[in-house]
């Protein structure tokens, strides 16, 4: 009887199994599917928004020539490898399949290094050439407000609004011009060690960005004096 | 039809007659002269010196106002690539694992 029933559980278990077996498989098969497809739309969001960061950098007449096509070679360079990975995962299974996936966001860094520091680059370059422009502003306003003294006009305010305003194109030469050299050498590696090697560049360009507005802010308020 | 017929006809029919030239031909009436008039007062503002603006050429420098507002054009595209470097600082890389 005991063995008769030990006969009855181990064949229970093995209908089980023989049962169960393919269930498993096609669920395993369902995840495979689902990482391949999350991993191939990962891809294709990826390089469409590095089509559009290519197009910006094209376009962007303030960037110097060096730094448009170094951030060309990076962004292309990009989707070149993000391409051949979409044609391995598409064939790929298992291990294979998950190293690959990962190595879409982890080698790449598309989103959180590789487009924003085009971005900071070139806001940095448009600064810079503010900065230019501001340096001649500056240079004719200097004439007017000698001109409109020589006339006999008070320009005590004037020469003092002047000051402050080359303090704050100084400032923001002094802010931007670092902004490239110290992000285009970045590598997704390096912002997998640390997240905030964006942040003193962005932080630059904002500053700079600040003192520029504040500094048109002035001249406008010069032109008006002198206009009065 | 009797002489004084025929001379009262004449009479009417040049009546008509110069009073439609009179009307042709009056100023503004023509192609041309209408097109004048409607750019007079256009090259009339163009002329006028804006509120507020200095007629002194020696303080008066335009060129700056064109710098300036080369400036803004600059600064506005720096605020964009800021705004877009904030997007995508915030997109979610979404590592596949």
């Amino acid at each position: 009887m005991k063995t008769q029933l030990v006969g009855f559980a181990a064949g229970l278990v093995t209908v089980s199994a023989v049962v169960a077996t393919p269930a498993s498989a096609a669920q395993g098969t369902d995840d495979g599917s689902r990482l391949r497809d999350r991993c191939l739309h990962a891809v294709d969001r990826r390089l469409d928004r590095l089509d559009r960061a290519i197009e910006r950098i094209a376009g962007a007449r303030h960037l110097t020539d060096d730094h448009r096509k170094i951030l060309t070679v990076q962004l292309k360079g990009t989707a070149v490898s993000l391409t051949g990975l979409r044609g391995k995962i598409a064939s790929e299974s298992g291990d294979a399949l998950k190293a690959d996936c990962r190595s879409v966001g982890v080698d790449h860094r598309v989103f959180v290094l590789l487009v924003p520091r085009a971005c900071l680059v070139a806001a940095g370059d448009a600064e810079l050439m503010a900065v230019g422009k501001f340096e001649d502003v500056a240079k004719k306003l200097e004439d007017a407000i000698d001109k409109a003294a020589d006339a006999g006009r008070d320009m005590t305010e004037e020469r003092a609004d002047l000051a402050s305003m080359r303090s704050y194109v100084e400032s923001a030469h002094d802010g931007a011009s670092g902004i490239a050299d110290s992000i285009l050498d970045l590598t997704p590696a390096d912002w997998n060690d640390d997240h905030t090697v964006l942040d003193p560049a962005r932080k630059a360009a904002i500053d700079a960005r600040l003192d520029l507005r504040s500094a048109h802010r002035l001249a406008k308020e010069i032109r008006r004096d002198l206009r009065r | 039809m009797s002489a004084v017929t025929i001379a009262r006809r004449l009479g009417h029919a040049g009546i008509a007659g110069v009073a439609l030239a009179v009307v042709l031909g009056a100023p503004g009436c023509s192609a041309r002269e209408r097109t004048a008039e409607h750019r007079e007062p256009v090259q009339q503002v163009q002329q006028a010196p804006r509120s507020g603006q200095s007629l002194d050429p020696d303080i008066e420098d335009g060129t700056t106002d064109q710098d300036l507002a080369e400036i803004n054009a600059l600064l506005a595209e720096v605020e964009a690539d800021l705004r877009q470097t904030d997007l995508d600082l915030t997109t979610d890389e979404g590592d596949v694992r």
